[in-house]
């Protein structure tokens, strides 16, 4: 059954945002404003999933061994569901080592692709996993870059292969799924046409009213506000904050000459297809 | 030559294996085993899903587990296991999917409760430190037997029987626990790479010896342990009907468990039998070692309230 969506975007590009949105959207309100107990919290990288699911214990496999049987999960979570899912994930699309995706395009109703400015991108992916600046970039140009790796401890979460971030929006938009992308900048500058033509993409119909109440809780000082009072779940432990500041362009007074010209060498074609330089 | 067989003893059950499984309990030999693993062809498929499928009932029925370069295993009527092995597999990795899979889905077929959690023996008490993969149930059940005057019933899954008394007693699994790197530095165990649980995965298998509980002890106590991204740990019992609801979903694959036939129903007479006998808290922490000591020290604070400790 086809009923399964990826929500899929490189880190910090905006995509808790939108399922936040669904989620108030889906629930009516935020739940007394909480962000922990959201209607839309699936994650197509979550251990516990796969391990309710298989019964085996992701933590003694190798990623080759799980990347392998995540398919067959996904199939059953398919199959054990009538309604379409939403997953969050950001894994780039990729094929497993038995040449299957791992994302089955026969359970896959589509992708939503959440894309933002790469500038500003590595200037939040700096400050929210406390990295240097050249190592993010050097990251997000490195084909196996991935998040999640236990090495040392466990994480909550299993590996995501995130591959470098030119990469990481071609592989989805290659993918063969039915895809539909929402820019970042549109998503804080347009809000209304920019979510109301992705839930037309999903099929999901709701009045003008209820979006504007939906887009209204979920604002940026909404969403900090909440965090502030009640935390947020899936900020890093590391981390100070998950909603940071939300707005674009922080790379034009973070960013240095040199790294900015990086960037823009780095994944100019992506740039240059999706407005982000002309 | 004919085929070596070992006797174990594991979870209240005599196991004939045709594996040797270094550090388990050693029984003397028995004709009549309570479950025998040996070696042979296993079919490929049953019916339903890829490479993981399941049919039958909770008690009985056939179990098949399929592992790429690993093997197959056939696990029916909660006494025999069937293994075939992949040519390219290690004895390492066939055992680690024996005894936490299998094994499991054997106990399940045999009707026993499974919680996924780590429990210790503290005076006549079992309490089981349940979560998902990477909560601190080794951790925490680890340093606390390290702290106290206690020992470990089992690591990772803990399986409960009802007495003749109808009182629920968690009974001992095998004398190992598996840690990470950073609790084995944290708790001061020397990391040994020979006791890698596989080569590909920085896990070590720790070898309990005289801190393993011999015999089936009453649950007294049950945690739930959660995530929380900051701040020091919290615990808060749980009460009325968050407490059932609580207990059956800790009770061990519960998807995994539908597909072998034993529905819902069947979740709900297991947490209802142990309910009337187990205090139920959420252990609310951060991953890792981080808040540790505080964490120990926490636990044992409230099992003092509760007088169990």
């Amino acid at each position: 059954m086809k009923n399964l969506v990826w929500l899929a975007s490189y880190p910090r590009s905006g995509n808790t945002w939108f399922r936040i949105f669904l989620s108030s959207l889906f629930s009516g309100n935020l739940r007394g404003k909480n962000l922990n107990m959201l209607e839309v919290d699936m994650i197509a990288n979550s251990r516990m999933m796969f391990d309710e699911l298989t019964g085996l214990k992701s933590s003694e496999m190798t990623m080759k061994e799980i990347n392998n049987l995540r398919p067959s999960v996904f199939k059953m979570l398919s199959d054990q569901i009538s309604e379409p899912c939403y997953l969050k994930t950001h894994d780039r699309f990729f094929l497993n080592d038995d040449g299957l995706p791992v994302f089955p395009p026969e359970n896959s109703m589509g992708c939503v692709y959440i894309i933002r400015n790469p500038l500003d991108v590595a200037v939040s992916n700096v400050l929210y996993f406390n990295r240097f600046v050249d190592e993010v970039i050097s990251n997000m140009n490195c084909p196996d870059n991935s998040m999640h790796v236990s090495t040392f401890n466990l994480y909550p979460l299993l590996e995501e292969r995130m591959g470098t971030w030119s990469e990481h929006a071609e592989s989805w938009l290659r993918s063969g799924n039915s895809i539909h992308v929402m820019r970042y900048e549109d998503m804080v500058r347009n809000p209304f046409a920019t979510f109301s033509a992705t839930l037309e993409f999903l099929g999901l119909h709701f009045t003008d009213a209820e979006i504007l109440q939906a887009l209204s809780e979920t604002s940026f000082e909404n969403l900090k506000k909440s965090e502030t009072e009640h935390g947020f779940k899936d900020k890093l432990q590391s981390s100070d904050a998950f909603f940071r500041n939300g707005k674009p362009g922080s790379w034009e007074t973070v960013l240095t000459e040199a790294q900015i010209e990086r960037i823009t060498r780095d994944h100019h074609d992506v740039m240059a297809r999706f407005g982000y330089i002309a | 030559m004919p085929q070596q067989y070992f006797y174990y003893k594991a979870f209240g059950l005599t196991f004939k294996s045709c594996m040797e499984h270094p550090g388990f309990i050693v029984e003397n030999e028995t004709a009549s085993p309570d479950c025998t693993i040996s070696f042979g062809t296993v079919p490929r498929k049953l019916s339903g899903y890829g490479r993981i499928q399941a049919e039958g009932s909770k008690t009985g029925g056939q179990f098949l587990l399929k592992i790429k370069n690993v093997g197959r295993y056939l696990v029916a009527n909660g006494e025999s296991i069937t293994i075939e092995k992949a040519p390219e597999a290690t004895d390492r990795d066939v055992l680690l999917f024996l005894w936490a899979s299998a094994i499991g889905a054997l106990l399940h077929q045999r009707g026993m409760i499974i919680i996924h959690g780590s429990s210790i023996k503290t005076g006549e008490h079992a309490v089981i430190f349940s979560g998902t993969s990477g909560s601190g149930k080794s951790t925490i059940a680890s340093a606390f037997v390290s702290e106290n005057e206690a020992q470990i019933i089992s690591d990772d899954i803990s399986a409960i029987t009802i007495a003749e008394s109808g009182i629920p007693v968690v009974v001992p699994g095998y004398p190992l626990i598996k840690l990470w790197r950073d609790s084995s530095e944290k708790l001061l165990i020397e990391w040994d790479d020979t006791m890698l649980i596989r080569e590909s995965v920085n896990k070590m298998i720790v070898k309990i010896g005289d801190r393993f509980a011999s015999k089936a002890v009453p649950l007294s106590q049950f945690y739930l342990l959660s995530y929380k991204n900051s701040g020091p740990p919290a615990i808060s019992e749980i009460t009325g009907y968050k407490k059932l609801e609580l207990l059956m979903g800790k009770i061990f694959r519960k998807k995994f468990v539908w597909k072998m036939e034993a529905g819902p129903v069947d979740v709900f007479m297991d947490a209802s039998a142990i309910l009337p006998y187990v205090r139920v808290c959420t252990l609310e922490r951060m991953y890792g070692i981080a808040y540790l000591d505080e964490t120990i020290a926490m636990i044992e604070n409230d099992l003092r309230q509760a007088e169990i400790l």
